[in-house]
């Protein structure tokens, strides 16, 4: 049996397909094309709806918002509408004095129910900080590539290789929390309402639609979040709130230098804001990541290894940990990883051997 | 290679369906595929940033190594190969009269078409979440969804329904 357009379009699984949010349904419709290979085309045309209607959507939004004079409903559609859900034209002509009525006490309703959500979405996510150990969908972006998503609420994420984003059933109804464990661009959908929040366990992020970039591997000691436009706000957990501890402005970061595994952050001691870097690619060191470019400044080789893992997919052991503290400053964009390492030799010479994907560095 | 394996999983449909496209039945295509991801293991991938373009393009390649070597089915190319959900964004990115288009078509619906597609396209809710949140029944969102996108495309097609409208009432009383 096959799909029409139509109901392609509006299938939840098939959206999460055009979004690549779960491999699953993404497997699920590639087989579905296995079986069917004539249904390229139409299979083609919906996922260009999909994805078109949510980009459209999303931007629409975004300049909307951007612009507070205007109604935010503008796009959306106010819960007074629901009364004409019903009836043909000529039936709404009699009812008119009841959908008054009805639209009056909906709104009443709503205001209420609303007032009441918010708070629970306000307080709700707060309380508890200890992280749920599965998540409802996650997203995992193999060693060697970088994945673009869209999320249910229409943020597009650009997650970087070796990195994992996890969010709960309720994401985009009651919380827009993501859990983060790597490195992550996030341009954000705008809504008042609901913050979005990146949870990166020992801090959070608190954005209302805003482009920024989060790099917190748990693996490593450092972390930081750059901010490239709008405003986000950086919360330590508490024990019953959250409390803020720096709001970013553009073209700033927050850096930690994380001393010591599974221990609370010492606040402020190894903490900072700092200007975003500057590279000579009219673009900012920090999110260089995107269009592919490695880049290093005044680091040590055990941070370059790291790195270097996650791009070329390859196991690097520093067999001497004198090596390990050898700092290099390097640029990098479309190197394999033989040149990467021969170029790092020629400031500062080590040796290696390669073994298929194995790269061990001695003295 | 773990990602081989994922890519073959997630593409290897598609790439049946375009080799199909091209002319081949069902079971070489699926001979064809398979001897793709074969070579592909052979091959250096892991610097490929964005699999679904990259696979495209390498099997487009590899359906015309076989048509040269074997003439066989004629590679036509009035068949387009699929644009990625990359290629597809980047077009939307680039080419602001489509998206206002898609607008225009949009703001054309009536209110309860627009309030599930924006649910669904812009929030993120499923089917059965918009009829929590609203109070429809499930069918009653689906029927929605259904007719506003039907009606959604209709929009798109004839840009201004209205127009021509007025000019059949005008041919109508002169």
């Amino acid at each position: 049996m096959a799909y029409t357009i139509e109901e392609l379009i509006i299938d939840d699984s098939f959206i999460a397909y055009c979004t690549q949010q779960s491999e699953r349904d993404m497997a699920k419709w590639d087989d579905y094309l296995y079986h069917h290979p004539e249904e390229l085309a139409v299979i083609g045309e919906a996922r260009r709806s999909v994805l078109g209607l949510k980009y459209m959507l999303k931007k629409k939004q975004d300049e909307l918002s951007a612009n507070e004079s205007l109604s935010e409903k503008y796009l959306s559609v106010a819960d007074d509408d629901s009364a004409y859900r019903t009836g043909s034209k000529r039936a709404r002509k009699k009812i008119w004095p009841w959908v008054a009525a009805a639209t009056f006490a909906l709104a009443i309703a709503t205001t209420f129910i609303f007032n009441n959500l918010q708070k629970q979405a306000a307080s709700a996510p707060f309380f508890v900080h200890t992280k749920p150990a599965g998540f409802d969908k996650s997203v995992t972006s193999p060693k060697g590539q970088i994945k673009i998503i869209w999320l249910p609420d229409s943020t597009r994420v650009t997650l970087n290789a070796g990195s994992f984003l996890g969010m709960d059933e309720a994401f985009g109804i009651t919380n827009r929390t993501v859990y983060l464990d790597g490195e992550a661009f996030f341009e954000v959908a705008h809504d008042k309402h609901l913050p979005f929040i990146v949870d990166v366990s020992k801090y959070k992020v608190k954005a209302v639609g805003t482009k920024f970039n989060v790099k917190a591997y748990k693996s490593e000691f450092f972390s930081e979040t750059a901010l490239i436009e709008g405003k986000v706000q950086i919360l330590i957990p508490g024990t019953v709130k959250d409390a803020v501890y720096k709001t970013l402005e553009i073209n700033q970061k927050f850096v930690l230098k994380d001393s010591a595994d599974n221990v609370a952050i010492q606040f402020p001691k190894e903490t900072a804001i700092e200007p975003l870097g500057q590279t000579d690619l009219s673009t900012h060191t920090e999110t260089a990541w995107m269009d592919n470019y490695l880049i290093f400044e005044e680091q040590t080789l055990e941070e370059i290894k790291n790195a270097i893992e996650r791009k070329y997919n390859v196991s690097v052991t520093i067999a001497d940990p004198e090596v390990s503290r050898y700092k290099y400053t390097a640029n990098f964009r479309n190197e394999t990883i033989e040149e990467v390492l021969k170029a790092l030799q020629i400031s500062y010479p080590f040796s290696y051997t390669k073994d298929e994907n194995n790269i061990i560095i001695k003295k | 290679m773990q990602s081989i394996d994922t890519w073959y999983c997630t593409y290897k449909g598609k790439l049946l369906a375009i080799a199909c496209q091209r002319g081949y039945s069902h079971e070489e295509a699926k001979d064809i595929v398979q001897q793709f991801f074969l070579d592909l293991m052979q091959k250096e991938t892991s610097e490929v940033k964005n699999p679904e373009a990259f696979l495209l393009t390498a099997f487009k390649h590899r359906l015309i190594d076989l048509y040269r070597t074997n003439h066989r089915p004629l590679i036509s190319d009035s068949y387009a190969i699929p644009p990625s959900a990359l290629e597809i964004i980047e077009e939307l990115e680039t080419n602001m009269e489509l998206v206002n288009r898609l607008e225009d078509a949009y703001k054309r619906l009536p209110a309860r078409y627009r309030r599930v597609i924006y649910l669904k396209y812009y929030q993120g809710l499923s089917t059965e979440q918009i009829a929590e949140s609203t109070g429809f029944t499930c069918q009653t969102v689906y029927n929605n969804l259904s007719k506003g996108i039907r009606q959604l495309r209709l929009n798109l097609e004839n840009k201004k329904p209205f127009s021509k409208l007025a000019s059949i009432f005008l041919s109508l009383f002169p």
